[in-house]
């Protein structure tokens, strides 16, 4: 490692610093970069191409679509119409809908970023509106996301057991324990913050009322029905569901609420093709300044810095912690996977840990990178969704961070609250 | 570590003499990816690149040449060997290699043909059918100085093959006839000639990059396979699709594509130990993936996943109906070539 | 004079965008909703869907982001300008100028490459082999559709916005 690393990184930083647009600021570190390495920068053209050449990316556009089409006529209303009813009178209920909502959705679509778009865009509205403080929604609805790599199905996971050697099912159950201790704790903690703010809870309303609400709302629940019920089934995948959606959305606003227009649609499907633009640029971008990295195999070099020297596995475990969760900020989680994991999986064995334990904590990590300040991809979607600058989703995401980061902590130093669900199983 | 999960292991990986490491290697398969030499000291860098698991012998390959070459020429070249599509998918690491980003591709036989389509040659069904075919091709200059060249005027040469196995269909289903095939929606490779002949064949098929295929087949939009035992079983596919049907109609290769330019600024002496090294390792590696296929087809029978044999009647069905291909794959490649490699290999 | 000029081009290249983004969503969609629709109910499978939708997701991203521009909605970090409010008209050029260079270094490299796409016969998409120097040739293009779009938002910035010049935001 030299001096060019840092000098790369300098620009970087300079030019996110500076107002320059994300994108182009990953771009331009990743070509300078490519070009001081002495490697042709016409391959960044390339890179641009092949990065939009994604399956996962397929469902961010649909669920984008979806959404707008759902915000752009009724449906949105009446589904938190119906979970107010539901959950409404306990403390933070419709918070801990939102939490249930993105592992739902997370273990689906196995993205944390298509998550804070398809929940975070209709539930920091939704949760502002009821009267929740705007930071804890846009805290929170930026950071319980990670659910969505934790959760089974993980492509973060699926690429960690290809290269290890794990099976995948074992790998799978690691990350059901701590999914659901994410989801207890973060719902425990939304339900303390609301109680403590006064946050007014509503009487429970009678069988008549909830009936009412139901059968007014009846065609806009069927859409997480569609939805959830139609990928756990086993009758579409995350990305059918994504397209079945927007089309079933379309059909129920123009013609049964009529609350969209026909003429409106043009209007509708461009803004959604400009707001998934925006975030998929930043894909891109990350790929270009992810070509350089690995190129210049900087993760490899920052690894064996780090940790080259270490002995004991309580520090080298919270080295690799640290480094990850750095990683995770500036690197796509299928990349840093994918460069990562060769390098240290020789090293587990020196430290005596598990590599099931130690695939999860790395799938963890890079999932709370990136909602970590301040170059944190999920910090610049859940902005730009809710609307709001970096300095407020920064501060907002830090009480959850914090709760995410200690059971991170946990589940370094206990690993049979990883390894016990695999164990259980599989003997 | 102490859990009860299997894991595979790869025996080439152990050393016997040094037990100590071989239980290490038993638990890692990854120890000794690393080199265990300084390479900032080389003076040539040749960067290579293959989108695969280094388990598989055809790609465990590349670090055999890094370590000989080093050894070979002190440390003036140092191969720096990237698998696991460290380096981006087979198509976008094709452009990084014509532009001399990336200076070799150890490329899977089904993306080469994007290259020339005489490399295509190789993916047309029931032609180079079995590692002894393979065997005769590579070792025949009349057959095989056509293929090292076709891709010259892309700037690429074709230095030499290796083998990851023979092709046949893992399913989530099982599949004994063409008939239960035909049921199956196969992901197959980006390959022209490959989209031809499924579409000969009468089948239903998906075309998606290799790195797309685990989530696909997870979630189910693919439910079968066009790939090899050796592959399914080490990167995973067999805890899914649990049934292999043995077609047997091709024989899956990594062809050493490297760029032609590079090359020729490479000292003389140290180009002549990169090639021959070459050769040496590729030929070694294609006798050790014979080996591995009868492993992997036991280690995946171990733990209960199917073989079936596709009925005789069904494979000369399918031989029948790739004629069309023949005939429109022949006016690509040169019919003469074509009809000589089919007609040698044949005997 | 100029200024005219460069709004009437603006406003062109805006509608086109628009009606691409349009078109290219729509089309991703029909395309999508028959092979879902064709899987499920028939035994047909349109193996050609999965990529025309990639392709639309491509177009879509890079013509979005310049149509993104105009409306100013690029994702960028204002946190600086916000705790120092003197720096925001220079920082604001500076951003303007950085996508400027972006621009400018898009059209030369995706034009470069472009080319060496047209002249070779095998860079052709895996499915339906369609010549893919018409995608290479989607970034120097939106290249040029960047740089107009950025140059009227800094003459806007510079001399104050007019009239119905103002396209609305974005969502
Ligand atoms: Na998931
Ligand atoms: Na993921």
């Amino acid at each position: 490692m030299d001096s060019q690393v840092f000098i790369i990184l300098a620009l970087l930083l300079g030019c996110l610093a500076t107002t320059v647009p994300v994108f182009i600021s990953l771009f331009f570190a990743g070509l300078v970069g490519l070009m001081v390495a002495g490697i042709d920068a016409q391959i960044v053209v390339e890179v641009l191409y092949r990065s939009m050449d994604k399956f996962a990316l397929i469902v961010v556009l649909f669920f984008v679509l979806c959404g707008n089409i759902m915000t752009s006529g009724s449906i949105v209303q009446k589904l938190i119409k119906t979970a107010d009813a539901l959950v409404g009178f306990l403390p933070g209920g419709l918070a801990m809908a939102g939490i249930l909502a993105c592992g739902f959705f997370g273990a689906i679509s196995g993205s944390t970023v298509a998550t804070v778009v398809a929940i975070g865009g209709f539930m920091i509205p939704a949760l502002i509106k009821h009267g929740y403080d705007p930071a804890f929604s846009v805290g929170l609805m930026t950071t319980a996301p990670v659910l969505g790599v934790v959760i089974p199905p993980s492509i973060s996971m699926i690429l960690y057991a290809m290269i290890s050697n794990d099976s995948l099912e074992a790998l799978f159950l690691t990350g059901f324990v701590p999914g659901l201790m994410i989801i207890v704790a973060m719902s425990v903690y939304a339900g303390l913050f609301c109680r403590q703010r006064g946050q007014q809870t509503r009487r429970r309303p009678s069988m008549k009322e909830l009936l009412a609400v139901l059968r007014e709302s009846i065609w806009a629940l069927l859409l997480p029905v569609l939805i959830f019920g139609g990928i756990y089934s086993g009758i579409f995948t995350a990305n059918e569901a994504a397209v079945v959606a927007c089309f079933y959305a379309f059909v129920v606003e123009i013609f049964i609420h009529k609350d969209l227009r026909l003429r409106d649609v043009k209007k509708v499907v461009v803004s959604s093709a400009i707001t998934s633009a925006t975030l998929l640029v930043i894909v891109s971008g990350a790929s270009v300044f992810g070509e350089y990295l690995t190129f210049e195999q900087i993760p490899e070099h920052i690894a064996q810095a780090v940790v080259g020297s270490v002995q004991s596995p309580w520090v080298f475990l919270m080295a690799v912690n640290l480094l990850l969760l750095v990683v995770g900020m500036f690197m796509d989680i299928i990349s840093a996977t994918l460069i990562l994991t060769p390098i240290f999986l020789p090293l587990l064995s020196r430290f005596g840990i598990d590599s099931l334990h130690f695939g999860l904590l790395m799938t963890l990590n890079l999932g709370i990178g990136y909602c970590t300040p301040p170059l944190g991809v999920s910090l610049y979607i859940s902005g730009a969704v809710a609307d709001r600058n970096l300095l407020y989703v920064s501060r907002a995401v830090l009480p959850f961070l914090l709760i995410q980061i200690t059971l991170l902590l946990l589940l370094t130093y206990i690993p049979e609250l990883v390894l016990w669900l695999p164990r259980l199983v599989y003997g | 570590g102490l859990t009860g999960c299997q894991k595979e292991q790869d025996p080439s990986q152990q050393e016997p003499s040094a037990p100590e490491k071989a239980a290490a290697a038993k638990k890692d398969p990854l120890v000794g990816w690393q080199p265990q030499f300084d390479p900032s000291s080389a003076q040539y860098t040749y960067l290579l690149s293959n989108l695969d698991h280094p388990t598989i012998e055809g790609v465990a390959v590349g670090y055999h040449i890094r370590d000989k070459v080093w050894e070979r020429s002190g440390g003036r070249l140092y191969v720096d060997y990237r698998p696991l599509s460290q380096l981006g998918q087979e198509k976008g690491v094709l452009s990084k290699l014509k532009l001399g980003a990336v200076q070799g591709v150890l490329c899977s036989s089904v993306a080469a043909a994007n290259i020339s389509d005489t490399l295509g040659i190789v993916n047309l069904p029931f032609v180079i059918d079995s590692a002894d075919k393979l065997e005769q091709f590579r070792n025949d200059p009349e057959l095989f100085d056509e293929f090292r060249n076709s891709a010259l005027r892309q700037g690429l040469m074709v230095v030499d093959i290796t083998s990851y196995g023979s092709y046949g269909w893992a399913t989530n289903t099982p599949v004994r006839t063409l008939a239960e095939a035909r049921q199956v929606n196969f992901r197959i490779a980006q390959a022209p000639v490959n989209t031809d002949f499924y579409r000969a064949w009468g089948m239903k098929f998906t075309v998606m990059p290799w790195g797309d295929v685990p989530q696909a087949l997870q979630t189910g939009v693919i439910d079968g396979l066009d790939h090899t035992p050796t592959v399914c079983n080490i990167t995973h596919k067999f805890e899914v699709a649990r049934y292999f049907t043995r077609v047997d109609y091709a024989q899956g290769l990594f062809i050493h594509l490297m760029n032609k330019a590079w090359l020729e600024r490479l000292p003389e002496d140290l180009r002549r130990i990169l090639l021959e090294v070459i050769a040496e390792e590729s030929a070694a590696a294609r006798q050790r993936a014979r080996v591995q296929q009868q492993e992997q087809i036991a280690a995946a029978e171990a733990v209960g996943v199917q073989f079936f044999e596709l009925a005789a009647e069904d494979r000369a069905e399918l031989i029948r109906l790739s004629e069309p291909v023949y005939a429109t794959w022949g006016a690509k490649i040169g019919a003469e070539y074509l009809a000589k490699v089919r007609q040698r290999l044949a005997r | 004079m100029t200024r005219r000029i460069l709004e009437k081009f603006d406003r062109l290249v805006g509608g086109i965008e628009d009606w691409a983004l349009f078109l290219s969503v729509i089309l991703a969609l029909l395309v999508a909703l028959a092979n879902v629709a064709l899987r499920k109910l028939t035994p047909v499978s349109l193996y050609w869907s999965d990529e025309v939708v990639r392709k639309a997701i491509f177009f879509s991203a890079f013509i979005g982001c310049s149509a993104a521009v105009r409306r100013r909605a690029l994702i960028r970090i204002d946190a600086l300008p916000q705790l120092l409010p003197v720096l925001k008209k220079p920082l604001t050029l500076l951003s303007h100028l950085g996508v400027l260079l972006f621009a400018a270094v898009i059209i030369h490299l995706g034009w470069k490459f472009t080319l060496v796409a047209f002249h070779d016969p095998y860079a052709r998409t895996s499915t339906l082999q369609i010549r893919e120097w018409w995608f290479y040739a989607v970034l120097p293009t939106m290249g040029v559709f960047l740089a107009v779009h950025t140059l009227l938002v800094m003459i806007e910035d510079w001399f104050g916005k007019r009239d119905g010049a103002d396209p609305g935001p974005a969502a």
